[in-house]
């Protein structure tokens, strides 16, 4: 009896200590990841679905879009927690910006690109290259010099290039508007078909609109270093709208029409569902209103009236908390927050508007820069007036009649109309670039990053630091490099700085200089 | 055909004693209860024959005419030498081992040890010391008590966790706990939900061991006395064993205990009593969302109060649809008001018995707190079973079972948003009269509040964004234990853990984040198993030299299940299931896999007082690339009880002993870390769901390879008078290196993170107890003191070529970071800008931002305890203090407080303004010139003290608590009763040193790597009680 004990209790040992040693076969498909898809199942249209949906939150995200992009513009200001509409920015919004540009819509774009490459699916890959060129322009326009060659290859198979050597903003400009040329020619109608486009609908021809409308937003931040080139490409393009057919009206917009809840509301929408720390900016509304000759008839969309009654009225930028919760005696209830077109969850996200590609072409015609043009730099100007007055057709019409201001039956042509010539906006050729600066100013409201761009870029309208910034009295023509890269790509970040200057927010970047 | 040889060799050795002998027969009990102990080694002196004691104590053994004297050893026991007589009755008592140094302590793979045979540091806490002051959750019992364990409690919330860390951080990521061992089985510490600056605290793993079934904890500090445990066990092992019934000893024993603890806050903030709502001085109220004056503003900046004047406020009277003024005054206990008394009742029971052959341990406890947070509340039932038997003469089985089922109708809101009551308190308005709000919708349904802005009212937090929590789990394990010979034995085990976490999250329409409500299920399951066999052989090879020797192999799975689903909108106010979605229903599923095999061998070889240890461990773990994940590590100690080896030992000197020890310990990673993949989205469009896929920020590596810490220790105990004055020593230094880290990566690279080995952390120090028996009088008079000091120097050396810093975590602008040359843990935020003298920099009066720097640090500097226990007769006093030197804590209290102007140093400048100390830039915008500029005191503070100047809010979180004390008296014999025993106790209850204003210096998230962050946790708790205790 002892000894069966004996016997079986050994068999046991064994028969574990057999299985402890070799049972290691299953262990690589053990270490499978069963809840997501390796790379070979990418789907390219799920792909893209997430590109168009980053790159747009994180262009209006609150802290970058708003409050950085906005208040520094003077579309907004802030009235509570002003830190940073006086200069003072938060490290990790900065962070954020680069490390979402580049490894969230950047690096889905980049593998959308490979993916279609391998699948020759040359649509899918004309639009990752106009949405890569979307975030390297963003990025580049921030920040001026950036990561680009080497960035977006930290795969083993794509180099393992971890820390990414910085390249110039005119070499990354030369390439882009390259890249911007061949997506034109990869991006054809009667190609394969795509899905997953909640921006243009798997519309390829407004694709193809968006790639060269936002060229010549590019050409034009290059006009100053690059005459001849960028003369003979936006001519180039003007002259032969069936090969580069640009934005026609509204419709075109590259725009992400958000949805009615969280987590594909627009995220102004979101914010305003818990603070209240925004009013419009008293230097966007003097001139829409205060001190206007009239009247510019979109101030009844861009701004509120203010809850304590009256007409609409500034807050101005730069205060600290106190004196803004001061100002007017009660800085909340007496100025205006944003009109509420904007607030809405489905608010559109616009990555780019037909009315700027009009303020483009006008300066492209203005500046010689674009010859044999059909149309005169006033006719492209006020095109881009009505463009902009179109692109609120509704709610302008509706807020004037509900206001008293027009009577019923007011055509939103009639409204512009009226604009140009009593609120100040007609044509002034002798002030020409003033002119067509201040009403992209005006028309681009609520894009923040891209009207700061252009707005320091144009130098109209002249924006003044508000009075209690903290930076030297300057208002911002650049972001300073992200505190993160610093500490992961120490190196290359010095080798940049030492390029292209301090490292703060009044170096220029090179299309500026 | 061995044994039958060395059967022959016994028999004949036997056969030639019994020519000249006597038999001599007695009984051996304990001093302690009277019983009989068996297995007592009963030696001739001067030979090695010797018998064991049977299930009653007694014995029987035949000695030859020369002999002189028998020995009496048992482990755990004074050794006894008795000299013979002309009587052949032998009776012994024996008395325990009087101090912790010479006992019996518990290492790894289960097996008892000498402790003065270690060569490695071990620190026991018996479980009587646990439960002393009674806490919820065993790991609090610990802090002060064992060198070199610190222990950071995170709140004082219902089932909050703490985090334990021996012997300093040594791993960049993962979360450093150290392996938490039950009667032989790793038991799980994950967390049970989500802890950062949102979520719920729902505690970790050891929060479900209930300290009452707990016999004794051991603690193995570093890797040198775990390495045996394997990967998990880098951060040191507590080994835990459950109480068991006693076998032999006959009859049934019942024991009852019941604790009841009553909790309020440590600390709360000194707020100023002068100023109510509002800015610049002014507030009016008409809607509480900024439709009066200043009225959405959650601040104290308002006009004065207590002065007579009357205006409109959120409870004013409405008549005509006029808010009518009523008067303004303060209310200076409206946030102590707030919070309740907590109540924590304990009640356990426990029967064990036992016969020759089979024992039995059942216990029952019920556990049932509610918070000082209004309708919070943790209840848990324990049901544990032991038994252990020996069927045949060689065999013997035991094994344990323990089920826990733990649940709240409630858990607090934890992170820093509207969800945590502390929230708008850290702001809000001096006046409110906080308890009013109780109150928190009007007779038609409306909200209720003071606040329409910012904040929800606190009670409709808590009452109606309920966290509910159902957790079941089971662990135990059984043994079976072959006895081949004396000297030969072998067993087979199997050891579960499984847990199943429930969580639930409400929001109730009308919240301030999620208007249209919210609702969220949780559920985890987590199923651990180990089977394991080890081979024991142990024999005396001569009078001087014993050998044993072990070898073995494990198998250890790991599975975990995580299902959620989310109505992110309700339809239909008040129905909290995931069908009643306005919009469309978010899941999420995860499931994890891992296991690793184990073969491993220890052992021992003594000479005389000579301990040479050793052990070896080869691991393949299924993290790893196939071709790297076999991994071995080795470990070697000597000790000599030097004592022992003197000729004549000194009276005074009661034990000498040296020891020396290094360790290697290997380990692996989480699952999946190999491959890239790609991640699914939320999805756009709820009707039409188009699912979209994203590239993630962690870039995988399929070149992995294991990661190894590597430790050398050496140490030495001392004991004077008779073990009167105690003395423990240890050095140490360990280094961890090739970590597997996600080491962040340029973002430009195109992910944040790629999974690397990289960095080496390491940690050097010494630790120290001393035991001092100052009063032993023969009255029964005893002072008994216990003094712990650890000093820990940790050191990130490095991180990985071109990385400067390791990013821990981030709350706002306040960065964690590992720094390579410093400690883990550097607090990174910005300063005040300065001139070259360090001045802080004016602009029109405000001081201006600066650059971003290191501020702090969060590892303390060194930690220790002291420990009093008075004895007389039946009476017992007790007192723990508990002594944090240095770190630094950050604390998001002070800082929105003083931006607030709630707290008390607000007053300072109300009514004159604020010149702020340093200097200004002078009129040539060169030089700078003492700042003269008066501001607001508003003002002031809000550019002071913001997320955006973290200097103004870090402090040195040095602290001394008065962490418990207890009185009480045992009565020996009453009646029937045994040992009822009456004491007041007291845990957490007074902060006699600390440097940081308004909050309790200890305090923290979570038990991640983030520590030194406060960021309105909900404060601690002081807990005051009674215990009582009888046996039967």
């Amino acid at each position: 009896m002892k000894r069966i004990v004996n016997i079986k209790f050994l068999t046991a040992l064994v028969v574990l200590f057999v299985i402890a040693s070799s049972c290691t076969k299953d262990f690589e498909e053990m270490n499978t990841d069963p809840n997501n898809p390796s790379t070979e199942l990418a789907a390219p249209e799920m792909l893209l679905t997430n590109i168009i949906e980053s790159a747009t939150d994180r262009t209006y995200e609150i802290f970058l879009g708003h409050e950085m992009g906005n208040c520094w513009v003077q579309h907004m200001a802030k009235v509570q927690y002003t830190d940073e509409d006086r200069y003072i920015y938060r490290t990790g919004v900065i962070n954020n910006a680069w490390n979402s540009f580049y490894s969230a819509s950047g690096m889905d774009a980049v593998t959308l690109y490979k993916v279609a490459t391998a699948r020759k699916h040359d649509n899918y890959k004309g639009i990752a290259l106009v949405m890569k060129v979307y975030n390297t322009s963003l990025l580049t326009d921030m920040f001026g010099d950036v990561p680009y060659t080497e960035a977006w290859r930290a795969g083993v198979d794509d180099g393992g290039i971890l820390s990414p050597v910085f390249d110039t903003q005119e070499s990354i400009y030369r390439d882009i508007v390259k890249k911007l040329d061949t997506a034109n020619l990869l991006i054809t109608e009667d190609g394969s078909e795509i899905a997953g486009d909640i921006m243009f609908n798997n519309d390829l021809l407004k694709w193809k609109k968006f790639a060269n409308s936002m060229r010549m937003r590019l050409l034009m931040r290059m006009s100053s270093k690059d005459v001849p080139y960028v003369t003979a490409e936006l001519s180039k393009m003007v002259a032969d709208p069936a090969k580069y057919p640009v934005f026609e009206s509204n419709d075109d917009n590259a725009q992400l029409i958000y949805l009615g809840s969280n987590p594909n509301n627009n995220p102004i929408n979101e914010n305003r569902k818990t603070r209240d720390d925004h009013r419009v900016s008293k230097t966007l509304i003097d001139m829409m209103w205060v001190n206007n000759p009239n009247a510019d008839w979109r101030v009844t969309v861009y701004a509120n009236t203010p809850s304590a009654g009256g007409y609409w009225e500034g807050c101005p930028n730069g205060l600290t908390s106190a004196k803004a919760l001061a100002y007017l005696g009660n800085g909340l209830t007496k100025t205006s927050k944003l009109g509420d077109y904007f607030t809405a969850a489905t608010s559109p996200g616009v990555l780019m508007s037909y009315a700027e590609l009009q303020f483009i072409l006008a300066e492209g015609v203005q500046r010689g820069l674009i010859t044999g043009a059909p149309h005169t730099a006033q006719e492209y100007y006020e095109a881009g007036i009505y463009g902009s007055y179109h692109q609120y057709a509704d709610e302008i019409v509706a807020n004037v009649v509900a206001e008293g201001f027009f009577d019923e039956g007011v055509t939103i042509d009639e409204i512009a109309a009226d604009y140009i010539e009593n609120g100040g906006a007609a044509w002034d050729p002798d002030n020409a670039m003033e002119r067509i600066g201040t009403e992209k100013w005006l028309a681009m409201f609520e894009q923040g990053l891209q009207s700061l761009f252009e707005t320091r870029r144009i130098g109209y309208p002249v924006l003044v630091a508000g009075e209690d910034n903290e930076n030297g009295g300057k208002v911002p023509v650049r972001f300073p490099y992200p505190t993160d890269e610093y500490a992961k790509n120490p190196t290359n970040v010095a080798a940049a700085v030492s390029v292209q200057g301090t490292d703060d927010l009044n170096t220029k970047v090179w299309w500026n200089k | 055909m061995r044994k039958l040889s060395f059967l022959l060799v016994l028999l004949l050795l036997t056969a030639m004693q019994v020519l000249a002998q006597r038999t001599i027969t007695g009984k051996v009990t304990s001093a302690e209860d009277g019983g009989g102990i068996p297995g007592v080694t009963v030696l001739i002196k001067g030979t090695s024959t010797g018998v064991l004691t049977d299930l009653d104590g007694k014995y029987s053994i035949n000695v030859p005419e020369s002999a002189t004297a028998l020995q009496f050893t048992f482990v755990g026991m004074t050794k006894q030498e008795v000299a013979l007589t002309v009587s052949n009755v032998v009776d012994v008592v024996m008395q325990s081992e009087a101090t912790k140094i010479e006992g019996v302590v518990v290492t790894a793979l289960g097996i008892s040890r000498e402790k003065k045979s270690l060569g490695y540091s071990v620190q026991d806490v018996k479980g009587e010391e646990l439960t002393k002051a009674r806490e919820a959750n065993v790991v609090n019992s610990l802090t002060g008590k064992v060198a070199g364990v610190q222990i950071t409690n995170s709140s004082g919330a219902v089932g909050a966790s703490s985090r334990i860390v021996l012997r300093g951080v040594t791993s960049l990521s993962g979360d450093n706990q150290p392996l938490f061992v039950v009667d032989g089985v790793p038991i799980s510490n994950s967390n049970f939900g989500g802890t950062a600056t949102d979520g719920v605290n729902r505690g970790s793993g050891v929060a479900d061991i209930n300290p009452d079934d707990i016999e004794s904890v051991s603690v193995l500090k570093g890797p040198n006395a775990a390495a045996l445990y394997g990967s998990r066990a880098s951060n040191g092992v507590i080994i835990i064993t459950t109480k068991k019934g006693k076998m032999g000893k006959k009859g049934i024993g019942v024991a009852y205990t019941n604790t009841s603890t009553f909790d309020s806050p440590l600390r709360l903030p000194d707020y100023q009593n002068s100023y109510g709502q509002g800015s610049s001085g002014k507030f009016s109220f008409v809607d509480g969302a900024n439709g009066g004056v200043n009225d959405g503003v959650d601040e104290s900046w308002g006009p004065k109060l207590d002065v007579g004047t009357l205006i409109p406020q959120w409870d004013s009277p409405i008549v005509d649809g006029e808010r009518q003024p009523t008067p303004w005054i303060s209310h200076p206990d409206n946030v102590k008001d707030f919070f309740e008394v907590g109540t924590a009742i304990t009640n356990n029971i426990a029967i064990e018995g036992g016969n020759e052959n089979a024992n039995f341990r059942i216990s029952y406890t019920n556990f049932n707190q509610k918070g000082m947070v209004p309708n919070t509340d943790l209840k848990r039932n324990t049901f544990a079973l032991s038994a252990g038997g020996n069927p045949s003469k060689n065999l013997s089985i035991d094994g344990n079972v323990n089920y826990i089922n733990s649940k709240s109708d409630n858990m607090p809101g934890y992170g820093y948003d509207a969800q945590n009551v502390m929230q708008q308190f850290i702001w809000g308005g001096r006046q409110l009269n906080i308890t009013d709000l109780e109150q928190y919708t009007n007779e038609d349904g409306s909200k209720r509040n003071w606040n329409y802005n910012y904040h929800n009212n606190p009670y409709f937090t808590l009452h109606e964004n309920t966290n509910k929590m159902v957790r079941d789990r089971i662990y135990g394990n059984s043994r079976v234990t072959y006895k081949f010979t004396d000297y030969l034995s072998a067993r087979i085990g199997v050891g579960v853990d499984n847990w199943t976490n429930w969580n639930s999250a409400r929001i109730a329409y009308t919240d301030i984040d999620n208007p249209n409500g919210f609702y969220r299920e949780e559920k985890t399951t987590f199923t651990e198993t180990n089977m394991d066999f080890l081979i024991m052989f142990n024999k005396k090879l001569t009078e001087d030299i014993n050998l044993s020797l072990n070898a073995g192999g494990n198998m250890m799975n790991q599975q975990n299940q995580f299902n959620a689903v989310e109505a992110p909108e309700l339809a239909v106010p008040g129905v909290y299931n995931v069908s009643n979605s306005k919009v469309a229903q978010k899941a999420f599923n995860t499931y994890r896999e891992k296991a690793i095999n184990s073969l491993y061998f220890s052992g021992q070889l003594s000479y005389q007082a000579l301990y040479l240890d050793f052990s070896g461990r080869n691991d393949w773990s299924s993290t790893l690339p196939l071709e790297n994940n076999s991994y071995f590590y080795p470990s070697i100690s000597l000790s000599g009880v030097v004592s022992d080896m003197l000729s004549s030992k000194p009276s005074w000197l009661s034990l000498a002993k040296a020891r020396i020890s290094w360790a290697k310990v290997g380990s692996d990673t989480d699952p999946y870390q190999l491959s890239p993949t790609l991640s699914f989205g939320d999805g756009w469009n709820a009707g039409t769901k188009l699912l979209n896929q994203f590239v993630p920020n962690d870039l995988p590596n399929a070149e992995l390879t294991p990661q190894f810490t590597n430790s050398l220790e050496i140490g030495a105990n001392l004991a004077f008078f008779e073990n009167r004055i105690n003395f423990d020593f240890t050095w140490y230094d360990g280094t961890t290196t090739d970590q597997i880290i996600p080491i962040p990566i340029s973002g430009a690279s195109g992910f944040a993170r790629k999974f690397i080995n990289a960095g080496e952390i390491s940690n050097k120090g010494i630790e120290m107890s001393l035991g001092l028996g100052i009063i032993k009088n023969p009255s029964g008079l005893e002072w008994i003191m216990d003094i712990n000091f650890a000093k820990n120097t940790n050191e990130v050396v490095e991180l990985y070529e071109g990385i400067e810093q390791y990013q821990l975590g981030t709350y706002w602008d306040m960065q964690v970071l590992a720094i390579p040359g410093q400690p883990m843990g550097s607090l990174f935020g910005y300063d005040f800008l300065r001139d070259d003298d360090g001045n802080v920099v004016h602009r029109n009066g405000i001081p201006q931002q600066g650059g971003l720097k290191v501020l702090g640090n969060y590892t303390p500097d060194w930690i220790g305890g002291v420990n009093n226990t008075l004895r007389y007769k039946g009476l017992e006093f007790s007192f723990l203090l508990d002594y944090h030197k240095g770190g630094d804590i950050y604390s998001m209290t002070n800082s929105w407080g003083r931006y607030a102007g709630v707290l008390e140093e607000s007053l300072i400048g109300r009514e004159g303004g604020i010149v702020g100390e340093g200097v200004k830039l002078a009129e040539d915008g060169v030089t700078y010139v003492p700042n003269d500029v008066v501001v607001t005191a508003e003002e002031y503070n809000k550019a002071a003290f913001s997320n955006t100047l973290q200097y103004s809010s870090v402090f040195d979180a040095t602290y001394l608590k008065l962490r418990e004390m207890k009185l009480g008296y045992t009565f020996k014999q009453i009646g029937p009763l045994n040992n009822l025993s009456i004491s007041l106790i007291g845990r957490n209850l007074a902060l006699l040193y600390s440097t940081v204003p308004h909050v309790d210096p200890e305090t923290s998230f979570s038990n991640t790597n983030v520590q030194g962050l406060e960021f309105g946790q909900l404060p601690s708790s002081r807990s005051l009680g009674f215990s009582i205790g009888v046996k039967f």
